[in-house]
């Protein structure tokens, strides 16, 4: 089965350890929850899985491939697409280009090379009707034109979520997707996440929102002082005392 | 006429100058303030080249643009890993090594007293050397760094140059490798500035160190900064305002040391009042640097 490996990862800013010790295996299909308190090494340990941060100690294996201390972009390019917990975006270019900028710079750059002008053109078109393809299943089409920038926040949520899809993952990781977000916005992103998981992708998203999670979630991974306490389904997992603990308190 | 056409020349050169610091602080968000060091490597390199071996002119603005190009890399390698007002630092530190070099290295430079007779372009057996083939053959060479930045401004790599500006994690996490891309561009913005000062020393035959100090640097900046960032004819536009104002002073009969210290509060002061009050300049679509 195809998987997300992280063996032993730890990770330490100026001797305070925020990774200790993660030891996990995540299938890449369905979607998996991380949760936990706020400084629980959630986003630390999205930041090793994308090479913004490197392990100090340990190992992390994409679909037999490592990708330990490889460079983000080339993660990226190995399929694996994330969010961060604030909007980033290419603020002063359209939406539509954003999500061209993902679909154009997608899959291994040998694949890219060589290719005569005429199959450029070709792919060029292909992408330009993905991104459009995308930004109408997201509802943002009306919108292709208009400045990423001047978009509001629960809409370049959205397109931060387009953007992922438009690279087509192996691996889709979100930063608290739904945070922010008002109720109806968040049902929409959340049924993209169903639509993505049913084409057989595998989302990791870490949450704050337990109704979400509950929502939406196969797996579930919680973290605590930059440990995972508990690994399993939501419904057995969120019920456990140590859990609910870590989480009050 | 030949005045006329002197200053239009002038305008084409600074043009095509401020147009390649536009593709690297307007377009990707690395702010320089070394540009006319680049532009002094072209010129001195291809001055020198073609002086010391006798290699034919086209020749030898290649190898200037060339050295241009390899000594961008002492700048942008070393420099990627720091960001913003970090990278400003480290290309104003290359200025002043540049300045020292072109001041100091007599032997090969003749420091402050410059380098002298330098030839007029000559291109297949055609010497240009009239003020209007000299400015004919300046506005090719503008047009030439337009349609540079144009290309490497839109489509792909543009969106790839406007991500690396907006948010360099996110372009990485879109899969662009954003330290390759940006030693790229610097070392194209920086032979484009090389093209120019090649060019710049034939039209005006001799070239010294003041032709390529920091004030020249601030002032491309300005040429960016009042024309607009990250538009393709905004460098243009404040070219020809910060060239032609000057040229009015001197018909106020006012001395020349006199109106060289006015211009220079002029574009001190303006570059201030741009920055505060009205930063995306004329025609600009970004803010400059971001």
């Amino acid at each position: 089965m195809k998987r997300l490996l992280c063996e032993n990862l730890w990770k330490s800013f100026d001797g305070t350890v925020a990774v200790e010790d993660v030891d996990i295996e995540i299938p890449l299909s369905g979607i998996t929850a991380v949760i936990g308190p706020n400084g629980a090494g959630k986003t630390t340990f999205l930041n090793l899985l994308t090479g913004f941060a490197r392990p100090d100690i340990g190992r992390i294996v994409l679909d037999d491939i490592e990708t330990t201390g490889l460079a983000p972009h080339r993660i990226a390019r190995l399929g694996v697409a994330r969010t961060f917990q604030e909007v980033r975006l290419a603020v002063s270019i359209s939406v539509i280009e954003n999500v061209l900028l993902w679909s154009e710079n997608r899959g291994s750059r040998r694949g890219r090379q060589g290719i005569p002008a005429a199959a450029r053109r070709l792919r060029g078109k292909a992408n330009r009707r993905n991104a459009e393809r995308i930004l109408d299943m997201v509802g943002l089409e009306d919108h292709a034109a208009a400045s990423a920038g001047a978009l509001s926040y629960g809409q370049q949520k959205l397109l931060s979520l387009a953007c992922c899809l438009a690279m087509d993952p192996k691996v889709l990781l979100l930063d608290e997707p739904v945070a922010g977000l008002h109720p109806e916005m968040t049902l929409k992103v959340l049924n993209l996440m169903r639509l993505y998981r049913d084409q057989g992708k595998a989302i990791v998203f870490i949450e704050h929102d337990i109704g979400a999670v509950r929502q939406v979630a196969d797996g579930l991974v919680v973290m605590d002082h930059g440990r995972v306490i508990h690994q399993g389904v939501p419904e057995h997992v969120l019920q456990l005392r140590e859990v609910i603990e870590a989480y009050i308190a | 006429m030949d005045y006329v056409l002197h200053i239009l020349t002038l305008i084409c050169l600074f043009s095509a100058i401020a147009v390649s610091l536009d593709l690297l602080a307007g377009h990707a968000g690395l702010m320089s303030v070394a540009h006319s060091a680049f532009a002094g490597l072209g010129a001195y390199g291809s001055a020198l080249i073609a002086e010391r071996l006798g290699v034919p002119f086209v020749l030898s603005v290649g190898a200037g643009m060339l050295v241009a190009a390899v000594l961008s890399a002492l700048v942008s390698l070393p420099s990627l890993r720091v960001r913003d007002d970090y990278f400003v630092i480290a290309t104003f530190s290359f200025q002043m090594v540049a300045f020292g070099i072109f001041n100091n290295w007599i032997d090969l430079t003749q420091g402050p007293f410059g380098v002298t007779g330098i030839r007029k372009p000559l291109i297949l057996g055609w010497e240009i050397d009239s003020p209007l083939e000299l400015f004919l053959f300046a506005f090719i060479l503008a047009a030439f760094a337009h349609v540079v930045v144009a290309y490497l401004t839109h489509g792909p790599a543009g969106r790839v140059l406007h991500a690396i500006r907006d948010d360099e994690d996110y372009a990485q996490s879109a899969g662009v490798n954003t330290r390759k891309i940006k030693i790229l561009i610097f070392a194209v913005s920086c032979s484009l500035a090389a093209l120019g000062g090649a060019f710049y020393g034939s039209y005006i035959s001799y070239i010294e160190p003041r032709n390529f100090s920091i004030d020249e640097s601030i002032l491309i900046l300005l040429m960016v900064a009042l024309g607009g960032a990250g538009s393709l004819f905004g460098p243009a536009v404040g070219a020809t305002v910060l060239l032609v104002v000057p040229e009015i002073l001197r018909f106020t009969g006012m001395p020349s040391d006199i109106a060289f210290n006015i211009r220079q509060c002029f574009y001190g002061a303006m570059l201030v009042l741009i920055i505060l009050y009205w930063p995306k300049g004329i025609m600009g679509r970004v803010r400059l640097g971001r």
